[in-house]
């Protein structure tokens, strides 16, 4: 499953690219001022997934899925696709995330 | 006429027989055989008959000893009755002093050059009888005896085999057409994606080989009803007119009953439609449901062969049968294509509806819900610094959903679209991504104020919509460009980007070009796209303008 998303890490500069969920892992991948930028997480990485309404946590505007690692790092998602997407993803993430890793 | 020496006889024998074996075709050979029959027993007249595929009558018939001037004033050839019948009744020879003695004979036409004495030899090879060879007026006014029958009987072998060898190419020939029909068929249907051009071909195929006037298909449409989808032959485009009813035709009856027919006098079958029969001039017909997972899917109408009084064989039955075979894979892969999209149209929206349910439940639902409680905040305020405070709160909070709710709004359709049109909904949309991804995006449009119908503007607006989420998803581009340009009765979209690009025949999944595609074509437009690995990506939406 792929989505259009803006992305950024630890408040790093904003992505537009795309969104993976893979077997195991989330995959970002995009640009920055026309700099490729990539993070990958595994899903048993993720320790808390919520979603980010203030106007300092948008990205574009937009809402985002902000996705904690247990070491601190932070990475907010916002998606470009239509209506809708946010909930469904958070909703993925949750359930990928207390999945056990195979 | 004398009667010829043994020593003639002989030889003459061994002449017909190389004769026969070095004459390529049957007519000339058959008629090189009544010349030696003649010959080698002495008789003025001389026959051959050949039988027709019943077995009942008499198909051909080659003569010697008369004229054609003599042939003309008789008129029409024997038919097979008399004792010609006799022979056809019972193949074994027949020897007679004087014909007219006989009481199985039935006479001569009148013109007819008068005959007594008679042998008659049947055409016989394995059993399986082909013809008959005759022989009359024996010089010398002698009757025919044993040798002479022997002769002929001989002669009627070599013919026997002749005829035999001349079914056996026919058949093997129209064998051979009939594969190579098919073949074509069969391949057809795994290029041909449009289904008239493919049930077209069928229809020309089937023509050909049956030697019919007129092939059509017809397929169930609307409420009861019959279309032609595909014609051949003398009359198509009248044909191609006319619609029947399911109940009242007789095509709609092959179809209810899924059990194919052959009509050999439509005039006289009750549940042919009489009023298209006679406007069309139809005879006779054949009549194939097309069957596909049990179910009668469309019909296979024959009508009138060419040669003859325009009725059809249990053997062409079989061959239309053959090609209805085919054609019902074609008709039912169309349409399960034409489900298939219509699945995915059904279950895209239900998507939509999803989301947009679960935005409106979790977002908003949640958004309203803070709402009140920050107004709780305002009213259990202590002081009026905290008021404020919670005020402000909640203004950011308000000004945030409503933010949101307008952007769900646009995402699930622009109303510039509605209000303003293609060009001002593509201009903010291209806005927008620039802003957001920072990507640097060109917009130029030679529409001008010009509005398209709705679901032209539709239709371009997703294909944009689509190919820039799919820019942002897959190409990494830094620089896009979208093009609306104008032509004779057309409008062409043009998106292009300096991205990844990709192999147009390997996609990655979820591009979504299948959804743009069918979107173009359900306007009647087509889809280009031009991409190579490494080398950007150009979509063309070509889209026709009444």
């Amino acid at each position: 499953m792929t989505y259009a998303v803006l992305w950024r890490r630890d408040r790093g500069p904003v992505h537009a690219g795309r969104l993976s969920l893979l077997d195991h892992t989330l995959l970002l991948e995009g640009t920055s001022a026309g700099v490729a930028g990539r993070c990958e997480l595994g899903y048993d990485e993720i320790e808390n997934v919520d979603i980010g309404r203030t106007a300092a946590q948008r990205l574009g505007g937009r809402p985002v899925t902000v996705i904690r690692s247990p070491r601190g790092e932070t990475v907010e998602v916002a998606m470009l696709g239509g209506g809708g997407l946010l909930p469904e993803l958070v909703e993925q993430l949750d359930a990928a995330r207390v999945k056990p890793a195979a | 006429m004398t009667v010829p020496s043994k020593e003639f006889r002989l030889r003459a024998l061994v002449d017909a027989g190389i004769a026969v074996s070095s004459e390529l075709s049957l007519d000339g050979a058959l008629q090189r055989i009544v010349e030696a029959a003649a010959s080698l027993t002495g008789s003025r007249y001389a026959a051959l008959g050949v039988l027709d595929v019943s077995g009942r009558g008499l198909a051909r018939f080659f003569t010697t000893g008369i004229d054609p001037e003599q042939r003309a004033a008789i008129g029409h050839l024997p038919e097979g009755r008399g004792i010609l019948g006799v022979l056809i009744d019972d193949a074994v020879p027949l020897r007679l002093r004087d014909l007219g003695e006989d009481p199985r004979s039935v006479g001569f036409p009148a013109n007819h050059p008068p005959m007594r004495s008679f042998l008659g030899v049947p055409i016989l090879l394995r059993g399986v009888a082909y013809g008959n060879l005759y022989l009359t007026e024996k010089g010398g006014g002698a009757g025919f005896d044993e040798e002479d029958e022997e002769l002929v009987t001989l002669l009627a072998s070599q013919a026997a085999v002749a005829i035999e060898n001349a079914r056996l190419y026919e058949s093997a020939t129209r064998w051979s057409h009939q594969l190579e029909s098919l073949n074509e068929v069969g391949n057809a249907l795994v290029t041909e994606t449009e289904l008239e051009p493919l049930l077209r071909l069928v229809c020309e195929r089937l023509r050909s080989l049956l030697e019919a006037r007129i092939v059509a298909v017809a397929l169930p449409f609307g409420d009861g009803r019959l279309r032609f989808a595909a014609v051949a032959g003398e009359g198509a485009a009248d044909f191609e007119q006319e619609t029947a009813s399911l109940r009242g035709s007789k095509n709609g009856r092959v179809l209810e009953r899924m059990r194919s027919e052959r009509i050999d006098s439509l005039i006289d079958d009750p549940e042919v439609d009489q009023d298209i029969a006679r406007r069309l001039g139809l005879r006779a017909g054949l009549f194939v449901p097309l069957v596909a997972h049990d179910r009668a899917i469309g019909v296979i109408a024959v009508h009138d062969k060419v040669a003859g009084d325009g009725r059809f064989s249990d053997d062409d039955l079989r061959l239309a049968e053959t090609f209805a075979a085919r054609a019902a894979v074609a008709v039912d892969l169309s349409q399960r294509v034409a489900r298939d999209a219509l699945r995915r149209v059904v279950t895209a929206q239900e998507l939509e509806r999803r989301r947009l349910a679960r935005e409106l439940h979790d977002e908003t639902g949640q958004a309203l819900t803070s709402m009140l409680l920050g107004l709780k905040a305002v009213e259990d305020a202590g002081s009026t610094e905290e008021m404020r405070a919670a005020s402000a709160d909640l203004r950011e909070l308000v000004v945030q959903t409503l933010q949101d709710v307008r952007r769900l709004a646009v995402e699930l359709r622009p109303r510039a679209l509605d209000d303003f049109g293609l060009v001002p909904a593509l201009e903010r949309l291209t806005s927008s991504l620039a802003e957001h991804t920072g990507i640097a995006v060109d917009f130029e449009s030679a529409l001008g104020d010009e509005r398209l119908p709705s679901e032209l503007e539709t239709a371009l607006y997703r294909i944009v919509q689509e190919s820039l989420t799919n820019i942002v998803k897959h190409a990494r581009a830094t620089r896009v460009s979208v093009l609306v340009a104008r032509r004779e009765g057309e409008v062409v979209v043009v998106i292009e980007d300096d991205g990844a690009g990709f192999d147009p025949e390997r996609p990655a999944d979820g591009i979504g070009l299948l959804g743009m595609r069918e979107r173009a074509e359900l306007v009647e437009g087509t889809l280009t796209i031009e991409s190579r690995e490494g080398g950007g990506t150009t979509i063309i939406a070509e889209v026709p303008v009444l």
